[in-house]
């Protein structure tokens, strides 16, 4: 059953929003780019896959009209069948072409949109597309906040550093530290918790924040835990766009 | 030790045990290494087999396409003959490709080497798409009146040629009439018009020109009935991105060391205060980036006007620019169908800035865009600066002057890494006694005394000699080995030629320009009428906006000034706009705005670039309009603004004056300044 957030964002796709493209674009590139450079290794230069990359993305604004949520595809296997199919076409018509064979590109069969268990995505797969999702909703809470109290945070939870550090080094008090944390803490909770429903097929795909260590609900024991989850989350995606853009090793970080 | 007999069996039993787990254990590792090793033989015949046959159909093709470019050749056919030929170049290309692969990637990624092809193939491919274009022959060489090509730069993204050219003496001369002394090597940016699809890039860049010929970064624009070009002082030297690259290379990769810290430091101020130019002239250069800067001696140039949009434009606002340089706002705005004089251009540039400086001290580009982390040495408080720059654009430096002044901050402390983010000027530190000079402009290009500093950037030291490794290892790879060396030393060989032909061009080049640029200066000296009540003070008020409509608190005695003179380039012009200030101040006027040489305050600052950002481009009717409405909506705004252009003539200047407070206020500034 899809959310009223989802239900809105296919809204916009299906409408040709520019912004919801785009925003689909940054979130969700990186991952494509990485998936569509593995699959054509050696095949499909890195230019190619940033073409590919696109395509993929046009596609899906061909077939969004004719997606079927009641199928039970994930959010995340639907862009990667749709990947997959953009690559497959792109061999394809460089076969035809070489060979004068006359083989036509395949047709986008709607079941790639539908079946939950073809293409088989896997787990490096699915893990850099939660991790898409969570830097999404981190640039989001960045944007909305007050630069100092995100600065904060950021010193804090990314960099590693400890309150009173971060209090010495601000020239601030540590309660008042505290106390934007928390400030900062509460809106990543609120748009984690939306992001994630707006990219979200599936019941289990909504599961996957609790799966990794953050607990959507307010709750003061677990925010180390949440802090630690997200640190570690972030700095693992970070890591793999480096490594997708430098075209480094074939797997990504899990 | 005695142990009971029943503990015999025990022991027995456990070291058994333990002897089995680790038998399994090593055999588990064992098959999966196998396995590992068979999954590699396996990909590997599989790539050779897919590679051979795709080799034997690119030969096949070509063999069977061969002829028909023999019949076509024959048969005087050359449209047929060209798409034959092509078609063969393919096949052999792709032949070329797979035999590559066959005999050197297949095999390399068998044994685990595929970090050195990635490294190899996009090295390699760098290297290639940053080539010089092909140099221009014969006549060719004069296809640009007044000017002799005498080589060519890589091309841009544009479609356009850039070449560089040796003026011709009419044609020096003419420059250095015209405000351009000493003008030995220009860049010229040339568009063929028969290429259609540089049209919407020449409309683009011809927009900005007039503004950036004002601020010398462009000596002139023509138009003949093949091409458009503009021409640009040539500024020799290297990208802020080999730079880097060596830097870092030679720090080992674990951060910069404070004395290359500090030049790099030193580079990002020179970027800011040439943005800081550009936006007090209405201009966003819309594409800083370490490609877009270029270092000499101890300075870096912002080069490329390939972008550059006058800030108060009221076109459309495109996408342009370079991805993880360029903030995604600025995608999202123009997607949203933004106009250029909607958005904050000067902020944009800022995040720009602050991808450089990240650049600069991790040695890699902000691949996480604002989130990125520096994880190399560098002190909090320039990564706090990084930070401010590439934050969410309200929380953004609001001039480059701010964040010019947190970073001289930085470069005024003892030690860097014990200044605290709480020390810097934008969060109440003390702001730093002085600024370092601002490069020279454009026109004025010259390194004077950091040749050598230029030459020795141009020939790095060698590279640290790696450990060697073990006996058995280095035998085992000795083949590849060797392999890698000759290739290695030819490179090296031929960069080492090249840098030592830099190194010379550059030493002549500099020297050249010195001399002439004296000379220059002397004989425009020389020619500078002085005294009183000078026969050459030609200053004419051409436009006068006296409209009652001032903020209540807008102070009479202070005069905004818009100085277009001193950086005109005509003979005397900056003499002129001195004068006029010097009666302005005889008058009793306290001035504000652009003072050269001083250092206003930073309200100052933002009043003047808000009043630049007003009139943009706008010709002078429209601009005192502007003008006038600004004054009035700003608080704390003087009453009036006099603004200093060069006039129609040498040696004449045009002063637009705009008071909101009336007729009288606008009398009084004009008899102050002699002028009815």
């Amino acid at each position: 059953m899809l959310s009223d957030l989802t239900t809105r964002f296919v809204g916009r796709l299906r409408a040709r929003d520019p912004e919801a493209w785009f925003e689909l674009w940054e979130t969700f590139g990186p991952v494509l780019r990485a998936q569509i450079r593995r699959w054509g290794r050696g095949w499909v230069g890195p230019e190619t896959v940033q073409d590919l990359s696109q395509e993929t993305l046009a596609a899906l604004s061909n077939c969004i009209d004719r997606h079927d949520p009641s199928r039970g595809a994930r959010f995340s296997t639907w862009v990667l069948a749709i990947a997959r199919h953009t690559l497959g076409d792109e061999l394809d018509r460089r076969m035809a072409k070489k060979r004068g064979s006359g083989k036509r590109p395949t047709s986008l069969d709607e079941s790639w949109s539908g079946e939950a268990t073809e293409p088989a995505p896997d787990a490096d797969y699915e893990a850099a597309m939660f991790r898409a999702k969570v830097e999404a909703a981190v640039r989001k809470v960045e944007r909305a906040s007050d630069f100092m109290d995100f600065s904060i945070y950021r010193m804090r939870v990314f960099d590693g550093r400890s309150g009173k550090e971060v209090a010495a080094a601000l020239g601030i008090s540590e309660p008042t530290v505290s106390r934007r944390l928390q400030r900062v803490r509460q809106a990543l909770r609120e748009q984690l918790r939306e992001v994630l429903t707006t990219f979200s097929f599936t019941e289990e795909e909504l599961e996957e924040a609790r799966r990794n260590g953050l607990d959507l609900n307010p709750n003061k024991a677990d925010d180390p835990a949440f802090d630690e989850a997200l640190a570690e989350i972030l700095h693992r995606q970070e890591t793999f766009r480096r490594q997708a853009l430098a075209g480094g090793p074939d797997d990504p970080p899990r | 030790m005695n142990l009971p007999g029943s503990a015999f069996p025990l022991l027995s039993f456990l070291l058994a045990a333990g002897a089995a787990v680790l038998l399994i254990l090593a055999g588990v590792h064992l098959i999966r290494f196998f396995f590992l090793v068979l999954g590699r033989i396996l990909r590997f015949l599989k790539r050779e087999v897919r590679d051979l046959f795709q080799l034997a159909g690119n030969l096949v093709s070509a063999a069977i396409l061969l002829p028909l470019v023999l019949l076509n050749l024959l048969a005087d056919h050359p449209s047929r003959l060209a798409h034959y030929r092509r078609a063969v170049l393919f096949e052999l290309r792709d032949a070329g490709l797979c035999v590559y692969r066959l005999l050197l990637r297949n095999p390399l990624a068998l044994v685990g080497g595929e970090g050195l092809i990635g490294h190899f193939e996009r090295h390699l491919t760098e290297v290639v798409r940053h080539a010089p274009a092909e140099d221009l022959k014969g006549k060719d060489r004069g296809m640009f009146a007044g000017y002799r090509v005498v080589g060519s730069l890589p091309t841009g993204g544009s479609g356009a040629r850039l070449f560089i050219a040796e003026p011709r003496p009419d044609k020096a001369a003419a420059l250095a009439a015209a405000g351009f002394p000493a003008v030995r090597r220009v860049v010229i940016k040339s568009f063929a018009l028969q290429d259609g699809p540089s049209l919407p890039q020449i409309v683009r860049e011809s927009r900005a020109l007039e503004a950036a010929r004002r601020l010398g970064l462009v000596l002139e624009h023509g138009l003949d009935e093949r091409h458009f070009f503009y021409v640009m002082p040539y500024v020799p030297g290297e990208n802020l991105s080999t730079v880097i690259d060596r830097l870092h290379a030679q720090s080992g990769g674990e951060g910069l060391p404070t004395p290359q810290l500090r030049k790099v430091l030193s580079y990002a101020s020179d970027l800011l205060l040439t943005l800081e130019r550009y936006h007090q002239g209405g201009l966003w250069h819309k594409d800083v980036k370490p490609d877009n800067l270029v270092v000499c001696g101890e300075r870096a140039y912002l080069v490329d006007l390939g972008l550059v949009t006058p800030l108060a434009s009221a076109m459309t606002l495109t996408t342009h620019g370079t991805e993880y340089f360029r903030d995604p706002e600025l995608v999202r705005m123009a997607m949203r169908g933004a106009k250029v004089n909607e958005v904050d251009g000067v902020r944009f540039d800022l995040y720009g800035a602050g991808a450089v400086l990240f650049t600069m001290v991790e040695g890699s580009f902000p691949a996480h865009g604002g989130l990125s982390r520096i994880t190399r040495r560098c002190p909090e408080a320039v990564k706090w600066i990084v930070r401010r720059a590439m934050a969410e654009i309200s929380g953004r430096y609001s001039s480059a002057r701010e964040m010019l002044l947190d970073l001289h901050a930085v470069l005024a402390a003892e030690d860097p890494f014990a200044l605290k983010p709480a020390d810097l000027p934008s969060l109440g530190g003390p702001r730093p006694a002085h600024l370092p000079a601002e490069p020279p402009p454009l026109r004025e290009f010259r390194t004077g005394p950091s040749v050598a500093a230029c030459a020795s950037a141009a020939a790095p030291p060698p590279p640290p000699v790696p450990a060697t490794a073990p006996g058995r290892r280095r035998r085992r790879r000795r083949p590849l080995a060797v392999a890698v060396a000759a290739v290695v030393g030819a490179v090296v060989a031929v960069g080492i030629v090249r840098d030592q032909s830099l190194e010379w061009e550059a030493r002549r080049h500099l020297a050249a320009l010195e001399a002439e640029e004296a000379i220059a200066r002397a004989t425009a000296e020389a020619s500078v009428p002085r005294g009183g009540s000078e026969p050459g003070f030609a200053l004419t008020v051409t436009h006068v906006l006296a409209s009652p409509g001032a903020a209540p608190e807008a102070d009479e005695s202070r005069i905004l000034i818009l100085d277009d003179l001193t950086n005109a380039g005509r003979s005397g012009s900056g003499e002129l706009a001195a004068r006029a200030r010097a009666r302005l101040a005889e008058g009793g006027f306290l001035l504000c705005g652009e003072i050269p040489g001083g250092s206003a305050a930073e309200a100052e600052i933002d009043l003047l670039a808000g009043a630049r950002n007003a009139v943009g481009l706008l010709d002078p009717v429209d601009a005192v309009a502007e003008l006038g409405a600004f004054l009035a909506s700003r608080p704390g705004a003087p009453a009036a603004a006099v603004w200093l252009r060069p006039g129609q003539s040498e040696g004449s200047a045009e002063c637009l004056l705009v008071c909101t407070r009336g007729e009288t206020l606008a009398g009084r500034i004009a008899a102050a300044l002699g002028i009815d």
